[in-house]
């Protein structure tokens, strides 16, 4: 078993082929050695978001993990980015402070699996939007300079040609 | 009467006035400017608090280029949402490396350019780029060549299609001609003939275009008169397409020539190409080392000449290693053998009653067979008894069923059936599923029944259906397959 703690000083007991999902956590496993008791600690991540982390972990352990080189860009070409499973996106129907939370996690613990699904969740959220819609999506403002604007409207002449 | 001095005096305080006015006019120009800079400055603020900012810029770019996936202006969109996204936006230079325009009026010319030219920059300065451009009349598009020629070091996938354009090929070729391009994979180039048009109407294999060579080059496909362009035909081309329905004969030398040049083809299309060459010459010859030739699609050009059929571009081809051919037009195969093809499709290939017994030896290993209109064959197919005719056959596609072989193609599946060599899967197009509507529950009972797309399977077969390019290989055809 292996001993992981937050930012927030909560420990979580898991198991080794579950914490090794994260290529970070398998390649400090693999620093400190077998036998090590000590907690691993993960500075950037809160325990409610290693929460649900571990909950993928758990769900997903062994299955193959993805190759570290793989291009990603061929099959990105070719899969649609609503591919994402059933129980996945059952998973990741969460708020969007946690959506960004989980993403930012499993790129700190290099997890490529779950990363996907979050970047995936977010592009499907934008998909199809205006800006203007994306703006409310996201609760951002419009926080262009006049001269920005008026750059915006000289390639709208060109950019209505899609 | 006011006296000359009162007057002064009111226009030197009018002055004064004015003066004031335009100080003040000053003032508040200064504090609207002051506001929207703090508005800009509070707004940005606020956006750097939303959630969706604490993802760094590499995770944020890698979600824009997956919305750009599925919608591939999504970089536009994107540069309108806010100032952070949209410098993101504009310095991810793979949101800028699809670039798809069509020309079809001058009045679209200059914003069209500015279009080209600012895709080029940001997806420059390292980013392979592909270019789809078509021009669609008869308009100047020298500037959008010169743009692409200035960027061809870049280039990997570069498709151009001109219509109703009597000087295309000039203006290719003078563009074109000199360059290098050192890694485009994949050139697509398509001509209509236009009528008053002069262009070189033979093809070969001295290059006229890219002359300083295309050595990545995988993938070629000449259309309509752009085989006259005469591209590089590279060591490495896996896959080429070959359209002379508006060229002159090819000699077989010619035609030789242009195949030896390719060693390495995997995927061979040529559409309505005519060999200039008795059959006895073409027999005589031996078949081209062609070691890695697997997918084979012919349509030959409908003409009385004798040798115009699809044999005499077949004699030269080593056949016993073809999987997947596709035959359209050919109504008459010599004595030929396919032993490997287990994908074979026919379009409109009508042969006759004295054909159907060599087609059935020709053919030992069909497991997936696309048929348009071609009754004897579903006959032959059904015919009981020993040995059973391409025994591993699994899947029929059917397309435009004609009604009247609507039984015939019933009885087939059923005799297969009875001769334990069912069929698994029969899928229709749409008006052959609609003709077929009286039999579907008889199949369904029998068989699994599907449907497939209106238009031609995309060729080559397994190939990256996003990157596909109409090659115009079926535009003779007159039903609609779109």
């Amino acid at each position: 078993m292996i001993v992981l703690k937050t930012s927030d000083n909560e420990t979580f007991t898991v198991e080794r082929d579950v914490a090794e999902r994260s290529v970070l956590i398998k390649n400090m496993l693999d620093d400190i050695g077998e036998n090590s008791e000590q907690a691993i600690p993960l500075p950037n991540v809160n325990s409610s978001v290693l929460k649900k982390v571990l909950e993928y972990c758990e769900h997903h352990r062994g299955e193959p993990l993805p190759a570290a080189d793989a291009d990603t860009s061929q099959d990105d070409t070719r899969k649609r980015t609503t591919d994402i499973s059933e129980w996945d996106q059952k998973f990741i129907t969460v708020d969007q402070e946690m959506l960004f939370e989980i993403i930012l996690a499993a790129n700190y613990l290099d997890i490529k699996s779950l990363l996907d699904v979050g970047c995936k969740t977010v592009a499907n959220m934008i998909k199809g939007k205006t800006p203007e819609e994306i703006r409310k999506l996201f609760n951002i403002v419009n926080d262009f300079t006049p001269e920005e604007e008026a750059q915006i409207k000289k390639e709208n002449e060109w950019a209505e040609d899609r | 009467m006011h006296s000359p001095d009162s007057v002064h005096t009111l226009d030197s305080h009018l002055k004064s006035l004015r003066d004031k006015k335009a100080d003040l006019l000053r003032q508040l120009e200064q504090v609207n400017t002051d506001i929207a800079v703090a508005e800009t400055k509070r707004a940005r603020i606020k956006n750097g608090n939303a959630s969706i900012s604490k993802l760094p810029t590499e995770l944020l770019s890698h979600i824009f280029l997956l919305c750009q996936k599925e919608f591939h202006a999504f970089q536009i969109t994107a540069s309108q949402v806010c100032n952070r996204w949209k410098d993101l936006s504009n310095g991810t230079p793979l949101l800028w490396a699809d670039i798809r325009m069509s020309l079809e009026h001058t009045s679209h010319i200059p914003s069209r350019l500015q279009k080209l030219e600012t895709y080029l920059t940001r997806s420059g300065p390292s980013s392979l780029f592909a270019a789809r451009i078509h021009v669609k009349s008869n308009i100047n598009f020298s500037s959008f060549l010169s743009l692409i020629a200035d960027h061809i070091p870049r280039c990997a996938h570069l498709s151009l299609s001109v219509q109703r354009h009597p000087k295309a090929c000039l203006l290719l070729r003078e563009h074109l001609e000199c360059l290098r391009a050192p890694q485009l994979d994949h050139l697509a180039l398509h001509v209509d003939w236009a009528d008053s048009g002069p262009y070189d109407r033979i093809m070969g294999i001295v290059p006229l275009i890219f002359k300083g060579g295309a050595p990545s080059l995988t993938s070629l496909q000449l259309s309509g008169i752009a085989g006259a362009l005469r591209p590089p035909i590279s060591n490495e081309l896996t896959t080429l397409h070959l359209d002379g329905e508006y060229m002159l004969d090819l000699t077989v030398l010619k035609y030789r020539e242009i195949l030896a040049a390719t060693p390495s083809l995997v995927n061979l299309s040529l559409g309505g190409l005519k060999i200039d060459s008795s059959a006895t010459e073409m027999e005589e010859r031996q078949t081209l080392k062609l070691s890695r030739l697997r997918t084979l699609r012919i349509r030959a050009k409908g003409t009385d000449h004798p040798f115009t059929s699809a044999n005499a571009l077949l004699t030269t081809l080593p056949l016993n290693q073809l999987e997947n051919l596709i035959l359209c037009d050919v109504d008459d195969l010599w004595l030929f053998d396919f032993p490997n093809v287990k994908d074979l499709s026919l379009y409109g290939c009508e042969f006759g009653v004295s054909q159907i017994g060599r087609l059935m030896l020709a053919f030992p290993s069909v497991v997936s067979l696309t048929l348009e209109s071609a009754s004897l064959l579903y006959m032959a197919l059904s015919v009981e008894g020993e040995p059973i005719w391409w025994p591993n056959l699994r899947t029929l596609h059917v397309r435009d069923l004609a009604v009247h072989d609507v039984s015939m193609l019933l009885r087939l599946v059923q005799e297969r059936t009875n001769m334990k060599h069912p069929l698994e899967l029969v899928c229709f197009d749409t008006s052959s599923r609609r003709r077929a509507s009286s039999i579907l529950n008889t199949l369904q009972s029998l068989t699994h029944v599907s449907r497939i797309s209106n238009y031609p399977e995309p060729w080559p077969p397994g190939g990256n259906v996003v990157l596909t390019e109409d090659d115009n290989f079926w535009d003779i055809y007159w039903y609609p397959f779109r």
